[in-house]
């Protein structure tokens, strides 16, 4: 009804139901407090010759104006506190007797990496699906999640599942849910994590049953593997550039305001991810869908670290990087790389 | 101030104003510190305000913001506003002002302990203040300072690394020895040194309400102490208290912080009903309804307080029936509180209400403090609180509890007392432009925030343009008017100093006695000299005896035989 | 207390002692901080028990006497000012003076050996406590030391304010029951 996000999951109406309890409550004594208080201000302001009652609320017969209504206050907190009860046991409370898909979550900065049991079902497992920033889940289907963190806490937040649990490093939480439609939701983080605690995003993306079954069965992929043509970066690099350089003292500007630092530096060493020093046109390993290659850091493989950071991890770093896109568009892209060209 | 009629020998300077043992002097320093530490953090707030209603853009008098500096601005408002503001402001200024005089003493019990305090505190200030401009900058771990971000995330630790973040535990730390030792002269002074006739229950509410605040205080902040220690050690030495690495818990240090933290909002909100209390019943020419009734009640909010802490992690990962035990007490803690405010409208009917300055300021504080309350049953609901936990729905909720405790009730506080303590009257058509732009900005900052909140709007965010949920032009709407608001509530601020400073230096002369109320403060001279009172006063009866029956005068001073 | 010409004591309690009263306590609640912190590892790790056996429990046993001696000299002192014995007072005090000296000198023996066999502050989480909990209880015996070592030369030498060694012998019994605590939780709890 307006004031919260639509709600996909199966216990979300429990939360739902108490904000509107609990708002007819405390909105009812609320107008009814403020409407007495204001009342009186009017009616008994001063007058010529009028003298205010002696009123030492010492006795029942004055004292029962104020311990009745707290006794009705009493009452409507413990049936808050009842309504309460029944919704925290059911989605904090214990776990659904069908758990139809474990999953691992692990909050790192600044981003979220998920694991996901492959076509064998298990997690721990060789086909093991890992993605940061994404996770994908079939609906209709309860899903136990194992939350963890790797450095500080964090806090695993999806509004639209009205669902929120802290991750703390050394403690492995245990929680569920359950999707009811079909969709892409925002993921967010929600306790602080240091600078980059804003760009922590990551989406949901809730499939049909069926169509998740064919996302395993490809391997975390939509499209069936081995369907993919020319390299789309090469392409980007290409059109970008052909209209000349970008602007090196903007794109310095955007790596600071857009948190870049946070992860990335500028003195050659090691911090979460690799350094800019020396970065352009050098030679690097990096990991690619669990193989190992050399690549040459030019424009394209700085736009897919950009857009794509995922696809080719730099080897000893974590894939944790979440994607850029939307987030910085091409052309400022373009004055970023310019200036990574003259960090030397 | 003069302190001619006292046989004090002549004091320099130095000694009347800045080494004073006066606790009149000395509540004035900690009530000036306060204040300017709040336009401190006011200032702050405008500047990372500013950043979320226009992102990316240069901030006038700042520039353009990082998220670093954006995370060191939440973080130092939060403590500031917290520990520097109201803390110094409600407990130790009103405490150190009002405590003796109104309990017919010449000072408090050990003068010099109580300049020491201030001189301690003082030093946490200016320790404060400097980690701003040591390398790495201010600390930016959230004014919670929850492990293991706050040390670092155990990837570095010495005393260099991270020096801001060091230097803010050490001005925290030294801030609590500051009111500790303040402490001893509230409890020593108001045992020991009340007037003849001044028992227990004839004492006005002001020091009942300082008294279980400094109480509140004293139990509660022992094991954050310890916990800040065990913070500290964790940074510079290496060890790993909270380091899950090393066997450490992290959750640990959030228990020894709410422990401290929720009886910490009580020692902020007693002071401010003991000044409603004193303000409500002098303008509303009425007894309080319920003395008593309302003791007990703080009393048992002062036990209840212990007892609710774990309600600020409903989701930290805490063992989910602990949260039903904390749930309960939490939704218990509105009874004491209901009581008290039910109780305060009571006092209003068959009044004779003048609306003053203080008056408005002490009407205003019930009238949006109820706000505040309400909204606590969304978030004491452990369910509920699972979705609006770390939202601006909280944000909304304790501005709208610490707001009106803070700032209505000190500034009810300082507007009431104006006279008493600098001797002349403050303009009442300023106070009251003061009172009508600070309540309807104040409302215009905070109250769109609930909206915002329930939208799913998650805190400590510097920039939301990647978040597409929560970039609807509703909600970009909140976020400036919300902004523009505060700058007029900062603004507004300007005309309270102007009328403190002008009204200070060329108010007209004010009476001993100028509401004609019954405590005894009002009984010595406007202001006091030095020792306060001519004679020890005698106390014959309450302090609200307002509109007694079959008496000509609407008051009945504390002092009078008859 | 310079200034009660016109206000009495009203209550039974005397402001000084009153005052020790708030010190202990808020001391109390800052040591429980700990102490509640350790119990609750403690309790959730058994190895604890393997690491407190090698902290020498025949040194702590020591230095719980030599606490215990103190706090009895302490108590003689304060009976001695009672009756405006100067000479007692001082012979008392300074017991209790050298007291903590030897106090802290065995401490300062178990910390070398431990150290020396590799257990520093940062070896693991129960040397963690260790060196903070007894390294905070020492810093209250210097405390300690030194208010009674004031307390002697600004007052008692000049036989004025004698009801200051009670605040001082408070104090040190205080700071000797911390040490009951401490002494079974790290050394005689395996």
């Amino acid at each position: 009804m307006g004031f919260l996000p639509p709600n996909v999951s199966s216990f979300g109406h429990h939360i739902d139901s108490l904000f509107w309890i609990i708002t007819i409550i405390v909105g009812v004594a609320f107008i009814i407090a403020e409407g007495i208080f204001l009342y009186f201000i009017i009616k008994y302001r001063k007058k010529d010759g009028v003298k205010a009652e002696y009123v030492a609320g010492n006795v029942w017969s004055q004292t029962k104006w104020v311990l009745i209504p707290l006794a009705i206050v009493i009452a409507l907190d413990f049936f808050v506190d009842i309504k309460t009860h029944t919704a925290w046991s059911e989605i904090k409370g214990g776990l659904p007797q069908n758990q139809d898909l474990k999953i691992r979550i692990t909050g790192q900065q600044f981003s979220w990496a998920y694991t996901l049991p492959g076509a064998d079902g298990q997690l721990d497992t060789d086909d093991d699906i890992k993605k940061t920033g994404e996770l994908h889940v079939p609906a209709d289907t309860n899903i136990v999640f194992d939350l963890e963190a790797k450095d500080v806490l964090h806090s695993w937040f999806v509004p639209a599942l009205r669902l929120k649990q802290d991750a703390v490093p050394g403690r492995t939480i245990r929680g569920w849910f359950k999707v009811t439609q079909p969709g892409s939701y925002e993921v967010m983080c929600a306790e602080i994590c240091g600078v980059g605690h804003t760009i922590m995003k990551s989406t949901m993306i809730a499939h049909s049953k069926e169509e998740f079954a064919q996302w395993v069965a490809n391997g975390g992929s939509d499209t069936a593997p081995g369907a993919g043509g020319a390299d789309p970066f090469a392409d980007m690099a290409k059109n970008l550039f052909a209209s000349g350089a970008g602007d090196a003292e903007k794109g310095k500007a955007l790596v600071t305001a857009k948190a870049c630092m946070a992860c990335h530096n500028l003195d050659g060493s090691k911090t979460v991810g690799p350094t800019y020093k020396g970065l352009f046109g050098s030679k690097r390993t990096v990991t690619a869908g669990g193989q190992d290659k050399e690549v040459v850091a030019d424009e394209a493989y700085l736009l897919r670290s950009i857009y794509e950071p995922g696809a080719e991890v730099v080897k000893g770093y974590p894939p944790a990087m979440p994607p850029q896109k939307g987030l910085v568009s091409e052309q400022e892209a373009k004055d970023i790389i310019e200036y990574l060209k003259t960090v030397k | 101030m003069s302190t001619n009629q006292t046989s004090h020998h002549q004091m320099t300077f130095v000694q009347k104003y800045i080494f004073s043992t006066d606790h009149k002097v000395i509540g004035m320093q900690y009530m000036i510190t306060g204040l300017i530490m709040a336009f401190l953090g006011g200032f702050l707030a405008y500047g990372f305000r500013m950043q979320l209603a226009f992102p990316g853009e240069a901030i006038p008098l700042l520039g353009k913001m990082t998220a670093g500096q954006y995370n060191e601005f939440i973080t130092m408002h939060g403590t500031i506003m917290i520990f520097w503001v109201a803390m110094p402001v409600l407990l130790a200024a009103l405490g150190n002002l009002l405590i003796p005089i109104m309990i017919g003493a010449d000072d408090m019990a050990f003068p010099t302990l109580n300049m020491i305090s201030y001189w301690v505190f003082f030093l946490s200030t200016v320790v404060l203040i400097a980690s701003f401009f040591v390398p790495g900058g201010a600390f930016a771990g959230g004014w919670t300072a929850y492990p293991p971000l706050s040390a670092n995330g155990y990837t570095a630790h010495g005393w260099s690394v991270g020096l801001g973040g060091n230097l803010w535990i050490i001005a925290v730390a030294l801030e609590f020895v500051a009111f500790l030792i303040g402490g001893i002269n509230f409890i020593v002074t108001t045992f020991n040194m009340r007037a003849p006739g001044l028992t227990w229950f004839r004492l006005p509410m002001m020091v009942w309400m300082m008294l279980s605040a400094v109480l509140i205080f004293m139990f509660a902040v022992g094991p954050l102490i310890a916990g800040a220690a065990m913070l500290l050690l964790d940074r510079t030495v290496g060890t790993g208290f909270y380091n899950p690495a090393a066997g450490g818990d992290p959750i640990l240090f959030q228990h020894m912080f709410w422990f401290f933290g929720h009886p910490e909002v009580y020692v902020i909100l007693l002071p401010t009903i003991g000044v409603l209390a004193e303000v409500m019943t002098t303008f509303a020419r009425k007894p309080i309804f319920g003395y008593k009734m309302i003791i007990y009640a703080t009393i048992g909010a002062g036990f209840l307080s212990f007892v609710v802490w774990a309600h600020h992690q409903f989701i930290a990962g805490i063992d989910p029936r602990m949260a039903t035990f904390f749930s309960i007490t939490t939704i218990m803690i509105s009874i004491p509180f209901s009581l008290i405010i039910f109780a305060s409208i009571a006092t209003l009917w068959k009044s004779s209400i003048t609306l003053s300055t203080p008056m408005l300021f002490a009407l205003g504080f019930i009238g949006e403090f109820l706000i505040g309350g309400v909204t606590g049953i969304y978030l004491g609901s452990s369910a509920f609180d699972i979705y609006v936990h770390d939202t601006y729905f909280v944000i909304a909720h304790f501005h709208y509890a610490l707001i009106p405790t803070v700032f209505f009730g000190g500034l009810a506080a300082i507007y009431f007392w104006f006279p008493k303590f600098i001797g002349r009257m403050y303009n009442e058509t300023l106070g009251k432009v003061h009172f009508w732009l600070t309540t309807i900005s104040f409302n215009l900052v905070f109250f769109p925030l609930f909206f915002s909140g329930m939208a799913g709007e998650h805190r400590r965010i510097f920039d939301y343009s990647m978040w597409k949920s929560l970039m609807t032009p509703e909600i970009m709407n909140i976020r400036i008017i919300s902004t523009l608001a505060l700058i007029v509530l900062f603004l507004s601020q300007f005309i309270f100093v102007f009328n403190m400073i002008k009204s200070a230096l060329s108010g007209p002369k004010a009476e001993k006695n100028p509401w004609k109320s019954n405590t005894l403060e009002w009984q010595a001279d406007s202001p006091p000299p030095h020792g306060n009172f001519a004679q020890t006063p005698v106390v014959h009866r309450g302090p609200y005896e307002y509109s007694v029956p079959g008496r000509s005068e609407d008051y009945w001073p504390q002092t009078s035989a008859n | 207390m310079a200034h009660t010409t016109q206000t009495v004591d009203i209550s039974e309690v005397p402001n000084g002692r009153a005052a020790m009263w708030w010190v202990i306590a808020s001391e109390v609640v800052i040591f429980g901080g700990l102490i509640m912190s350790y119990l609750l590892f403690r309790m959730r790790y058994p190895q604890w028990g393997e690491y407190a056996s090698h902290t020498s429990t025949p040194m702590g046993a020591l230095n719980t006497l030599v606490l215990l001696t103190s706090s009895l000299t302490v108590a003689l002192a304060h009976k001695a000012a009672t009756e405006k014995n100067i000479a007692a007072t001082k012979k008392y005090l300074w017991f209790t003076i050298l007291g903590g000296v030897i106090f802290l000198i065995v401490k300062s023996v178990e910390y070398t050996t431990e150290i020396s066999h590799g257990y520093t502050i940062t070896a693991n989480n129960f040397w963690s406590f260790y060196y903070a909990m007894t390294g905070l209880h020492a810093i209250h015996v210097i405390a300690g030391m030194v208010a009674m070592f004031l307390v002697m030369q600004i007052d008692v030498n000049k036989g004025r304010n004698l009801h200051r060694v009670e605040m001082a012998g408070l104090y040190w019994h205080f700071v000797d029951i911390v040490w009951i605590f401490l002494f079974p939780l790290l050394y005689v709890a395996k």
